[in-house]
């Protein structure tokens, strides 16, 4: 299997280009963000500069490109840095949850009876709990910020991983080679994470890559709910609650502060569909189901 | 010659919901050192599953019920777990019958080799497992083994594939290798060259080994001694001589005269043994081979005994019975 192979397929659909190409886009905005808009407060560079005390947003303008929102925070500012704490929270969450379901859907899956039954039920004592409600709960019970939203969605996001890699290692776990490892006098937990898990990861790339936008769309809902970043803080999520009370706009102009939730909303839309549809890629070039089984790597 | 392996009367059930399949009930063997044994048996007779219970890779529902395998002299089946791991893959190994899905898929093949020094030689720098492991491709007869060291399973054809895994279950130097249908996935002309590298490597590194195989022509060019299995037990056991040339039991001459080359009398028609193998879980009580048997007679309904015929010549059937 190669990678180039995979960068190949990646530009084969005009989707996944455009998927590739936004998800590209935001990783320069968040890499770059220290020169596309220098901090005002370089020890605090996620705090949003004001530019004034008026609760009024103010529209775009040569000084606020964006404009301004409620409390003139600067919009284009947020947009910036906020792709900062959207892959930052976006790949903490996403690697944290594949890495715990990784461990545990792998253990479960290749030992099997009594320890597979134990781990799938407590796997179902999170997944009874409705995602965003649990983590909603979990946050409050933690504290406000960024770090205890990243906790909770981490502590209800990991079960899907684990099944994933249940079920392929299940199905992995019978195959001849690794009877040949065993056979050689490997132990179980090489046989596990370098036997099976490298034939079995693809799945969980593309169910991560899947969540990543829906990850940030969720610490992003609880943001808007206000238990999530700080006040003031570059976060899209916040960013479209400071929208909350204009976006009605003014009587007989409904569409006055529309830069108040278009940029922000924007930014999530397009992040989620970027990653939604590198996932998609991903899938079609990496699904064993899709391409024959042990198709030419 | 001494005794490398002895099994004793082993006993290895699957336990499932349709009943209790035993697959394995009660067989004996030994192997001496340097010698071939070859077990022999239409497919579902529980050749692999003797195999496996001797490696203890018994998967469940299955279980190792009773008896003894005695390697140099211990019983494997009283070992932990971790003793058992040093002796896989050092003392014993196994080659499987597809080559073609027993390497694993990501990893090259100088790599998967080298893993299997480093498994049990830890001290032993990767750069030097990996020379051996060139080595020993070469020694099995891979072409260019430095570049093919390098390559990916896929990369390669089912012939070439067996001598790798050859290749990984001689690099340390095994007393007993045990080879589960090595060359049924292959075709003619690879399968005889496949034979003979056995061969070789057996006499260079004094291995012995349990050749495993349905295919008898195969088991007569190999083997020093041979058991014939059916129905999860041996039924007759001898010098390859006495098996082929004074077959005793009813299911040996069947296989006998299924073969070929031992039929030409027979036009073109060739002999098969009336009736199927049975479900593992349908067999009937006493002989297990009764209801296909043109012999049976009234004694049949109960267990026959192993009786030595001659020195060496065992076999399982009432009609050798003194007293009947
Ligand atoms: N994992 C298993 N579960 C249940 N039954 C099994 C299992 N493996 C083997 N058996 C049964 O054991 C019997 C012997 O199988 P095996 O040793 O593989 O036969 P062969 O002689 O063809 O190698 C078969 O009837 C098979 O159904
Ligand atoms: S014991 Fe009876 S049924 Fe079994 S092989 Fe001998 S004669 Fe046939
Ligand atoms: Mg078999």
């Amino acid at each position: 299997m190669g990678f180039s192979w995979v960068l190949k397929g990646l530009f084969k659909s005009p989707t996944s280009v455009l998927g590739v190409c936004l998800v590209l886009f935001f990783s320069i905005i968040a890499l770059f963000a220290p020169w596309i808009a220098p901090p005002e407060y370089p020890d605090e560079p996620y705090l949003l500069p004001k530019a004034g005390w008026s609760a009024e947003p103010s529209p775009p303008s040569a000084e606020h490109p964006f404009g301004t929102t409620e409390g003139q925070y600067d919009i284009f500012y947020g947009i910036v840095w906020g792709a900062r704490t959207a892959f930052k929270v976006g790949l903490i969450t996403v690697g944290f949850s594949a890495l715990i379901g990784i461990v545990v859907g792998s253990i479960s899956g290749y030992f099997g009876g009594w320890v597979d039954e134990v781990i799938m039920r407590v796997t179902d004592i999170f997944m009874a709990f409705p995602f965003l409600v649990a983590a909603m709960v979990l946050t409050t019970i933690l504290g406000k910020g960024l770090d205890k939203i990243m906790i909770a969605l981490i502590t209800f996001g990991w079960m899907g991983y684990a099944r994933l890699i249940r079920g392929s290692f299940l199905a992995a776990k019978e195959e001849l080679y690794v009877l040949a490892a065993k056979a050689i006098g490997v132990s179980d937990l090489s046989i596990i994470f370098k036997h099976i898990l490298p034939n079995t990861i693809y799945p969980v790339i593309i169910q991560a890559s899947m969540s990543m936008g829906s990850m940030v769309v969720s610490a992003s809902a609880l943001s808007f709910l206000g238990i999530g970043a700080p006040e003031g803080y570059a976060d899209w999520g916040q960013m479209i609650s400071y929208a909350r009370n204009w976006i009605v706009g003014a009587p007989g102009d409904a569409l006055k502060y529309w830069y108040t939730f278009f940029y922000p909303g924007g930014a999530i839309v397009l992040f989620v569909l970027g990653w939604n549809l590198l996932g998609d890629a991903l899938r079609d070039i990496l699904d064993p189901k899709l391409r024959g089984p042990r198709g030419a790597r | 010659m001494s005794r490398l392996l002895e099994v004793l009367g082993l006993k290895t059930y699957f336990f499932m919901e349709a009943g209790i399949g035993k697959a394995v009930d009660g067989i004996s063997f030994y192997i001496d050192e340097g010698e071939v044994f070859g077990l022999v048996g239409e497919s579902g007779c529980g050749k692999s599953v003797t195999a496996l219970s001797i490696m203890r890779l018994i998967p469940p529902p299955g279980r190792i019920v009773e008896g003894k395998v005695i390697f140099e002299g211990e019983d494997l089946l009283k070992k932990t777990s971790e003793e058992m791991r040093d002796i896989r893959g050092k003392k014993i190994s196994m080659i499987f019958q597809e080559p073609m899905v027993a390497l694993n898929p990501v990893y090259t093949i100088g790599f998967q080799i080298a893993e299997a020094i480093i498994v049990h030689y830890p001290d032993v720098s990767w750069d030097e497992a990996w020379e051996r492991a060139v080595k020993m491709l070469e020694r099995v007869g891979i072409p260019n083994p430095r570049r093919r060291a390098e390559e990916y399973p896929y990369q390669m054809s089912g012939g070439m594939r067996q001598r790798a895994m050859i290749a990984m279950a001689m690099i340390n130097n095994p007393r007993l290798l045990i080879a589960d249908e090595p060359t049924t996935a292959l075709d003619v002309t690879i399968q005889a060259q496949i034979l003979e590298l056995m061969d070789e490597l057996k006499r260079e590194f004094k291995t012995s080994i349990l050749f495993i195989t349905h295919d008898l022509g195969v088991i007569a060019e190999v083997s020093d001694r041979v058991g014939v299995m059916y129905g999860g037990k041996i039924v007759e056991m001898g010098d390859v001589f006495s098996i082929f040339d004074e077959p005793l039991h009813p299911y040996t001459y069947g296989l006998l005269s299924s073969l070929p080359k031992l039929n030409e009398e027979g036009k073109n028609r060739l002999y098969a043994i009336p009736g199927v193998v049975p479900d593992l879980l349908a067999f009937p009580e006493g002989c297990r081979f009764r209801d296909r048997c043109s012999c049976a007679f009234l004694k049949c309904e109960d267990d026959p005994p192993m009786i030595e015929v001659k020195e060496g010549h065992w076999v399982s059937c009432w009609r050798y019975a003194e007293d009947v």
